[in-house]
């Protein structure tokens, strides 16, 4: 280190310099941490402001899986009483998907919460023990299939399942010409007619390949 | 070499210095290497029921070092830290330091002699990964791993404070030679 015999700027200027160092080494880690996490929330920020008109379409002539995700409902009911006034619990939610005219869905009930979700694939093992052999993946799929033509819309109806009476908590049409493969998010705007929050759904193809099939039913 | 000279060599050192900075600072925090895990034939059921075992994971050198810190791996932790990024830190500012020092007359005995004590062991991280990507390639499963491009920023922060090392040694041998 410098010197005591020399003046002070001699003897502060090699600090300086070493600090200056020690200040880029720093600086430019810190530039390449910031641009790295940036680029990494990039993508997401981007698809949530991806105007529709540049997402790409289902294709017509394709047949859908339309797996219904997760449904969040408001907090009341749409009339603006309490989903269940004995105890005060959440809903039981169950859905059903009407195409063309028939039901082609009854979900699974989710009890006591504001929103439910249901997985892609699920394992009936009871059935599979007491049928015995083999299952294959299409017996697995939690999802309807439908065929995407123009114009083609499925109902969505979503009710809290009760032993004594069922409160509605409405319904939502799907348009498949607005859809587009992959997860989509609706949030249908609160009216007295549903209580439906929001809903997640996925389009996927049939002809979807297994590998991405399993890389798709992987992110939940 | 005439003082005016040598200044100009040392204003090479530190541009050299200045760029070897701003690469150690992009080579700790960049992506030093991708692990991107398999199972082989049972690849499909772990992705299906286990996503997040084959989930791939990025490094970077500092985030390497605090995963090891927070897996309990203390000791490994500080080693990596001093070794490869606190000593080559060290070493860029005792540099500076010296050109500073010889642009203003005098020699820098004891600064050169502490960064090159220091930077002996600044590849220490480079070797680290090198093991581990040859471990992962050996596990079975078809486990992948690519090395980013903060390995290479890194290395070639070194390899260039390496050579204003040596360019600052050959000045300060001059240096003394001709007593400037």
């Amino acid at each position: 280190m410098p010197r005591p015999d020399l003046p002070m700027r001699s003897r502060v200027l090699p600090w300086l310099w070493a600090t200056g160092a020690v200040l880029l080494v720093a600086g430019s880690g810190l530039a390449t941490w910031q641009w790295r996490r940036s680029a990494a929330l990039a993508p997401a920020t981007a698809a949530g402001t991806r105007p529709a008109e540049s997402t790409p379409h289902l294709l017509a002539g394709h047949d859908y899986y339309l797996h219904v995700k997760l449904i969040e409902l408001t907090e009341r009911r749409p009339d603006g009483k309490a989903w269940d006034s004995v105890d005060g619990s959440g809903p039981d939610i169950k859905f059903s998907l009407t195409w063309r005219h028939n039901v082609i869905w009854n979900s699974p009930e989710k009890p006591d919460t504001l929103i439910g979700s249901w997985d892609f694939l699920k394992v009936d093992l009871r059935q599979m023990i007491v049928t015995g052999g083999p299952t294959d993946l299409e017996g697995m799929v939690n999802a309807p299939l439908v065929h995407c033509e123009k114009g083609e819309t499925v109902e969505l109806k979503v009710w809290d399942n009760d032993t004594v009476g069922s409160d509605d908590a409405g319904s939502l049409v799907l348009k498949l010409d607005d859809l587009r493969p992959g997860e989509n998010t609706l949030t249908p705007p609160l009216d007295k007619q549903h209580a439906i929050k929001r809903v997640v759904l996925a389009l996927i193809d049939r002809r979807t390949p297994v590998p991405e099939l399993v890389n798709m039913i992987s992110n939940r | 070499m005439t003082l005016r000279r040598m200044r100009r060599t040392l204003w090479s050192v530190r541009g050299c210095i200045a760029v070897s900075a701003a690469l150690l600072g992009a080579g700790l925090a960049g992506p030093c290497m991708t692990i991107q895990p398999a199972f082989g034939s049972m690849d499909g059921w772990i992705r299906l029921f286990k996503p997040d075992l084959v989930r791939t994971t990025n490094y970077s050198v500092l985030g390497g070092i605090t995963t090891l810190y927070h897996n309990g791996s203390i000791a490994l932790a500080v080693l990596l830290l001093a070794f490869s990024v606190v000593f080559p830190t060290i070493k860029l500012g005792v540099m500076a330091a010296a050109t500073s020092a010889l642009s203003q007359g005098y020699p820098p005995g004891l600064l050169m002699r502490l960064a090159h004590h220091a930077g002996k062991f600044s590849m220490l991280d480079v070797f680290v990964v090198g093991l581990i990507v040859l471990a992962i390639k050996g596990l079975p499963g078809g486990s992948k791993v690519t090395l980013g491009w903060g390995v290479a920023t890194f290395a070639a922060s070194v390899i260039l404070s390496m050579v204003a090392g040596i360019v600052i040694q050959r000045v300060e041998r001059k240096f003394v030679e001709t007593g400037a």
